[in-house]
């Protein structure tokens, strides 16, 4: 856990550094009052001060992380892994083959890394979770959805 | 009087056939939710938004409320069948409410369960209606200091509250407060941290962000660890004997007060009322040592209190605009979608809106004890569905509403960078709380400050000369250094426990 959390405060220190940097370029202050870097500039020094005390207390033990460790299931990881893979793809495909035929890869793929080996089930999932869903909430919601170059 | 006759005209709007219907379909899916482990109100709330895109603001609004009460009763279905909250409040219903079902009465804990939330929401919703008018005209004399002093108060009470760590929690507000500022400045209309990408203009969109960090967070979770199904459990018999009923009576009464009162507080969240309503029946009890063992009293008043704290967390965010909880914030983002801005001046401009809503409080609470009572069985046999099912379609929904937001894939693409961050996040255990409510509140809080210190010619003591936000600041800092102080003496307790 405490790697974890040593990892998160140099994540979060440079993030805080980084908005405080950008905001320095914009001006602090004008004629008006504060400018648009003020409060972020403050906000981002503030942050990037606390991320370092909080690495310094990790390194001397000062923070209670309580007994649970970070604990990473293989098995699990490797499942959440894969359905991130497919949610970037369906994602990247949603505007070029359109929401019911990404759905219709997403779905059947979502089901058979999670284990399903149910193929009627993971049919009848994939018809009404992409072309069903679609119906439901672009014709009928007025939702609007992608069609995808094939113009459906 | 004039308080009575605006809910009045409220009741006629709330009843008609279109809000009950809204309220009707938001109870059912808020129990959905709220029935299947895993998914939040939170992530519940915030996946169900674009399914009110398309409604009148009223409806839209009446259905998202009635989406978030209706998951909070239904995180008690799984706590009393398979000793799984649906939700975190829950929790403490799992000690007796389980212990009832293996007991095969687990029909009276749902039974009980369901007329201490109808209790408790609708005192709630009476109370709400009595204070929200004098409260909102006294709020109607807040200036830019005192509304940035309030803001503050509200992020200090939820960060003070929020975990193991004032420091962590203190980084995930500054956190939440700097993704909020990414866009446009909306006073002088210079682009900020939008990396020349034109999508980040509008800025971070609050949906995608909380649909990531809630709904795409918690499935990653969910797949990595699955959770149990459910056995067959018998329910029957929901109404409780004579004596059971005398045995509640008294912790429905507790639990309301407790659940009411601090849901008015921003920040305490809906596991501290619940904790300690049960805490308070323990300590009344003649026989203490039998919670836990499956006592009605034990699942009574927290599920009383659960409710009565939902409904009593409206006050702050339709009176003040100051969200108490990362659902209520959520709520907070559909009234802004929809172009309403919650606080004193909503009352003002939208008092049809606001007191048809606040009347669907109880036309929905009472639609959830219709539902809850004789449909218990059906929400049981729900539970048994493989959780494969519920991730596919739970994100097929959060790529679905991501993307209807703007109809665009940018913001589907956001919803998985959040999702990500907030799976790590969940897994360390950094408090998620402050980073919500700060990216809802950050827009506002940094016009308040900037407007008053233009007021002042930049001079910062403006926020203690004025004596409402002198009292906002001290009660701030006051939180602040009682947080701190109950950080470090837990820490030493624990440190002499593991001498």
């Amino acid at each position: 856990m405490k790697r974890g959390w040593q990892a998160a405060s140099v994540a979060l220190a440079a993030t805080f550094a980084y908005f405080a940097f950008e905001s320095f370029q914009l001006s602090l202050r004008d004629a008006l009052g504060p400018g648009p870097g003020f409060f972020p500039f403050w906000l981002g020094m503030l942050g990037a001060a606390l991320a370092v005390f909080l690495l310094t207390q990790l390194h001397l033990d000062r923070v209670d992380l309580g007994t649970e460790a970070l604990v990473f299931d293989r098995a699990g990881v490797r499942n959440a892994v894969l359905v991130l893979v497919g949610l970037i793809v369906a994602t990247a495909l949603l505007e070029v083959v359109g929401f019911r035929l990404s759905m219709l890869l997403l779905i059947p793929y979502l089901l058979v890394v999670l284990d399903v080996r149910n193929w009627v089930a993971v049919a009848i999932c994939a018809v009404a979770g992409s072309f069903g869903v679609y119906h439901v909430f672009f014709d009928l919601l007025k939702v609007p959805l992608p069609a995808g170059i094939f113009g459906f | 009087m004039e308080g009575l006759q605006l809910l009045l005209s409220g009741f006629v709007a709330a009843l008609s056939l279109q809000n009950l219907l809204f309220a009707f379909a938001g109870c059912i899916l808020g129990t959905l939710i709220g029935v299947l482990p895993g998914l939040g109100p939170a992530a519940g709330t915030a996946i169900l938004i674009p399914l009110t895109f398309h409604l009148d603001a009223t409806g839209a609004i009446i259905m998202l409320a009635a989406i978030y009460y209706g998951a909070m009763y239904g995180g008690t279905i799984t706590s009393v069948l398979i000793n799984v909250p649906g939700e975190a409040a829950s929790v403490v219903t799992c000690l007796d409410g389980y212990q009832m079902a293996q007991q095969g009465r687990a029909g009276t804990a749902l039974g009980i369960a369901a007329i201490g939330s109808f209790v408790g929401g609708i005192f709630a919703a009476v109370a709400l209606a009595i204070v929200a008018l004098p409260l909102a005209r006294f709020a109607l004399a807040f200036g830019p200091p005192e509304f940035f002093s309030l803001m503050f108060v509200g992020l200090c009470l939820v960060t003070g509250l929020a975990g193991q760590s004032l420091v962590a929690a203190l980084l995930m507000t500054i956190l939440g407060l700097l993704l909020s500022l990414i866009g446009i400045d909306p006073v002088r209309g210079a682009p900020r941290f939008t990396f020349g990408v034109p999508e980040l203009y509008d800025g971070l969109g609050f949906v995608p962000v909380v649909m990531g960090l809630f709904g795409v967070a918690e499935i990653l979770l969910i797949i990595e660890t699955p959770f149990r199904r459910m056995g067959d459990t018998k329910i029957k018999g929901l109404w409780p004997s004579r004596e059971e009923w005398k045995r509640s009576s008294g912790a429905i009464g507790r639990g309301t007060l407790i659940g009411f009162l601090l849901g008015l507080i921003p920040g305490v969240g809906a596991v501290i009322p619940t904790f300690m309503a049960y805490i308070i029946e323990k300590r009344l009890s003649k026989h203490p040592e039998r919670f836990g063992t499956g006592v009605i009293e034990g699942v009574a008043s927290p599920e009383t209190a659960n409710n009565a704290y939902a409904n009593g967390a409206m006050v702050p965010l339709l009176v003040l605009g100051v969200p108490s909880s990362p659902t209520i914030a959520i709520l907070m983002g559909a009234f802004i979608i929809n172009g309403l801005t919650p606080g004193p001046f909503l009352f003002k401009e939208h008092p049809d809106l606001v007191w048809t809503v606040i009347a669907s409080f109880f036309t929905g609470n009472v639609i959830l004890l219709i539902l809850n009572l004789p449909l218990v069985g059906l929400w049981a046999k729900l539970l048994k569905m493989p959780y494969q099912y519920l991730c596919a379609g739970t994100l097929l929904f959060c790529i679905l509403g991501a993307y209807s937001l703007k109809g665009t894939v940018f913001d589907v693409g956001v919803m998985l960078v959040f999702g990500v961050i907030g799976y790590f996040l969940r897994k360390l255990g950094m408090p998620l709380a402050p980073a919500v409510l700060a990216l809802i509140l950050g827009p506002f809080m940094e016009k308040s400050l900037r407007t008053s210190l233009e007021m002042s010619a930049g001079d910062f003591s403006i926020f203690l000369t004025r004596p409402i936000s002198a009292t906002l600041m001290g009660c701030a800092a006051l939180v602040i250094a009682v947080s701190a102080f109950q950080i470090s003496a837990l820490k030493s307790l624990r440190t002499a426990e593991s001498k």
